[in-house]
């Protein structure tokens, strides 16, 4: 078999390049691992100066805030005891002026009590003087009136008494007539009247 | 004809004081008398008569009263 001498030139020259491109990628490759490798180390460092770093920092807040805690518990206190102070203080003032003020308004409204009940009294004497003069006025009219009437009434009830007892002395002398007469007729004397009492009916009747 | 007589007396007459009260009215009014007889002793003595529709008081009580009625301001 026979190859061409161009081929073969052709074939050499290609696997040339390509080992050639596969020592330019190789090459590449090993100085992107170094600087990734430089990197890398370069990273570690930074990471671990950082965690130093944010450490004191962390370390510093920490006692810094403890600190700071510290002092707003101690401030804490001491307003709290001030409070409490001012608490008892303001109680005892507020029960003083309390105090003050009831005994203010006691003093006040037992003031105006005592005017009210003298002003009453006094209107209260006023009304009743008036009334014992208008009293003893209509006492004296209703007196000479009632003096009256009552001896109108006595003489009235006089007389009917009177009259009604001499009805009764009428009536008891009238019934004793009676009662003396029907006793003292006997029968003679009843036919008698009986006889006579028909003999005038029938003459009455012819007339 | 015939004649009736209501009597109301005090004291109820004897039969022959009514026998003879009839046959003397019938005597004097020529008719049959009938006696109806009625007891009250109320009326004291007399008679009250209904004759032929006609009422006549002679009771001895009308008379008293009618005295004591008359005589009553003399009497008190």
């Amino acid at each position: 078999m026979f190859i061409e001498p161009i081929f073969v030139t052709v074939l050499v020259g290609t696997v040339f390049l390509l080992v050639l491109l596969l020592t330019i990628v190789v090459t590449t490759q090993l100085f992107i691992f170094r600087k990734f490798s430089e990197v890398k180390r370069s990273n570690e460092h930074l990471r671990v100066s950082l965690t130093d770093e944010e450490g004191k920092i962390l370390k510093k807040a920490r006692l810094e805030a403890e600190e700071i805690v510290s002092k707003a518990l101690r401030q804490a206190a001491k307003i709290e005891k001030r409070a409490e102070i001012n608490k008892r203080q303001i109680s005892e003032l507020l029960q003083e002026r309390i105090n003050e003020v009831l005994q203010n308004t006691t003093q006040k409204i037992q003031s105006v009590l005592n005017n009210i009940t003298q002003d009453y009294q006094k209107s209260l004497e006023k009304e009743l003087q008036g009334h014992l003069q208008r009293l003893a006025v209509v006492s004296k009219d209703f007196e000479e009136q009632n003096l009256k009437a009552m001896a109108e009434e006595l003489a009235r009830q006089k007389d009917t008494r009177l009259k009604s007892l001499e009805e009764k002395i009428y009536q008891i002398t009238r019934e004793a007539a009676f009662e003396i007469l029907e006793g003292s007729i006997n029968l003679p004397l009843h036919e008698e009247l009986i006889a006579e009492a028909v003999e005038k009916a029938v003459e009455k009747e012819g007339l | 004809m015939k004649s009736d007589f209501d009597l109301t007396t005090a004291v109820k007459p004897s039969r022959e004081f009514v026998a003879r009260l009839r046959a003397r009215l019938q005597e004097k009014l020529g008719e049959e008398v009938s006696l109806n007889l009625k007891v009250d002793p109320g009326i004291l003595g007399g008679a009250i008569i209904t004759y032929k529709g006609y009422y006549f008081n002679f009771s001895l009580k009308k008379k008293l009263d009618e005295y004591f009625e008359k005589n009553k301001n003399g009497i008190i």
